[in-house]
């Protein structure tokens, strides 16, 4: 039974984890168990039945119609004679397609197919972004320590020095980021593709996020802590020895900043294996591994969209003149969980009926 | 042995399934076995075969598929019935062998020898 279902397994390790082929794998597994079931109460050994059962099993070439996938079995098998047969029936799909164009929305021909080793490699890429990405907005959070530093040693008499190093760290953090985006390139690829997994890579991918799981429930949550006890180091160094309070909004920097770089990265590396498996989900392959199929979203009309566009980037503006007027950063992070949390049923409410 | 060759067969697989589900509902395995019994184990249906075609006939209308606990078992299985439009097919397909048979059937010598 085993290697029945081993053999079933092989066959059909290399298709995309859809609907259709799950239904097809459930299928023919009911059939040979019942074959191999029947066989051995024949008499048969254990041997003979499964030997019987995988020789009469036929050939995956023949279900590519019922899955949906002529291109990909056709690609998976080298035999020529083979390749030359599914030719054929490609092209009298095609004139079959047009009659049965209301089957068509039912299920989505992946153009993409990704496998365990493309699967493993966007998710090696996927660390190295995130962690790039996360070190990249750390450093610019770090920036102002530039300023408060110099302003420590040189006391206010060359403040330019101190901007200009602020400007060189932001600088720093921002090529960060962009090598960070650079190294996931391999995702790319897949955006705006209508993309499947393959039955072995969803299996490795849920496989390494189980590992990760709680790898990431640590990282997240000493992120998170870091950034809410940030201020303490501060109110001790003022309490403790005034003679450094100037320096003392350095420490809060520091360790908002490793907060910022541990929830970025961990936060990151999750939603890679989520965006994989999600490839999966209940509407299948429907479009890329985005979470949601943005190319219908219409606002309701021009000024919503206008606002909608512009929300971000006014928030940055608004966030930045806030905390260099009133110097109050320990407040004004505030925005962003507001905004986050704002953004999403505001993008809801302004959505257009069809 | 002369072996069926699945090309010539493949075209009327479906007339084998509908005619078999006519009687009553079924499901992969029974079916197949249906099949090698009444041929008198001359066609054995492949898996991935039967499998097509009940894709191919849910598709065009011709079956419909549920899912039935077995009887004493309790497995759950894919159980199959044929529809109105599936009748009208096999009706169809009956026709359309008939008249296969009667032109081929002219052109086949029963006993050829090799000689003319």
């Amino acid at each position: 039974m085993e290697t029945i279902k081993n053999y079933l397994d092989t066959m059909f390790a290399n298709l995309p984890n859809t609907a259709s082929v799950l239904k097809a794998k459930d299928e023919l597994w009911q059939m040979m168990e019942d074959k191999y079931n029947e066989l051995l109460s024949e008499g048969k050994t254990e041997n003979e039945a499964v030997g019987t059962v995988i020789s009469e099993f036929g050939n995956l070439n023949e279900l590519a119609e019922a899955l949906g996938l002529e291109n990909e079995v056709k690609k998976n098998d080298s035999d020529s004679f083979a390749e030359n047969e599914s030719k054929k029936e490609n092209a009298e799909n095609k004139a079959e397609n047009k009659d049965s164009a209301t089957f068509k929305s039912e299920y989505v021909e992946p153009e993409i197919i990704i496998n365990a080793t493309e699967a493993e490699e966007l998710l090696k890429q996927r660390a190295e972004g995130s962690t790039k990405i996360g070190l990249g907005v750390g450093i610019c959070i770090l920036s102002p320590v530039g300023g408060i530093l110099t302003e420590l040693f040189l006391h206010g008499r060359y403040d330019f020095i101190g901007f200009i190093f602020m400007a060189l760290i932001i600088a720093a953090g921002v090529v960060m980021i962009v090598l960070g985006a650079g190294a996931m390139e391999g995702w790319s690829n897949y955006k705006n593709k209508k993309t499947a997994l393959s039955m072995d890579a969803t299996k490795l991918v849920a496989d390494e996020r189980a590992v990760y799981e709680r790898n990431h429930t640590l990282t997240f949550t000493i992120g998170i802590l870091l950034c809410v006890v940030s201020w303490i180091p501060a109110a001790i160094i003022d309490e403790v020895l005034p003679r450094f309070s100037d320096a003392s909004g350095a420490t809060f920097f520091i360790a908002v900043a490793i907060g910022v770089v541990l929830i970025i990265y961990s936060s990151m590396r999750k939603s890679g294996y989520e965006a994989l498996l999600k490839l999966n989900g209940t509407g299948t392959i429907k479009a890329a591994y985005e979470p949601e199929d943005d190319s219908n979203f219409k606002y309701v009309n021009k000024t919503a969209e206008f606002c909608m566009s512009v929300y971000w980037p006014t928030l940055v503006c608004l966030y930045l003149i806030l905390s260099f007027v009133t110097f109050k950063w320990g407040i004004t992070w505030i925005i962003w969980p507001v905004a986050g949390v704002l953004h999403g049923p505001l993008k809801k409410a302004l959505r257009a009926k069809d | 042995m002369t072996e069926i060759s699945s090309d010539v067969i493949r075209g009327y697989n479906d007339t084998m399934i509908l005619y078999l589900l006519l009687k009553e509902p079924s499901y992969g395995y029974e079916i197949s076995k249906q099949i090698k019994s009444l041929s008198e184990s001359k066609y054995n249906i492949k898996e991935t075969t039967l499998y097509s075609a009940f894709s191919r006939m849910e598709k065009n209308g011709y079956v419909e598929s549920f899912s039935q606990e077995a009887e004493g078992t309790g497995k759950k299985r894919t159980y199959y019935r044929i529809t109105e439009a599936g009748m009208n097919y096999y009706k169809e397909k009956c026709e359309e062998w008939i008249l296969t048979k009667e032109v081929v059937e002219r052109f086949i010598e029963e006993n050829y020898n090799g000689n003319y």
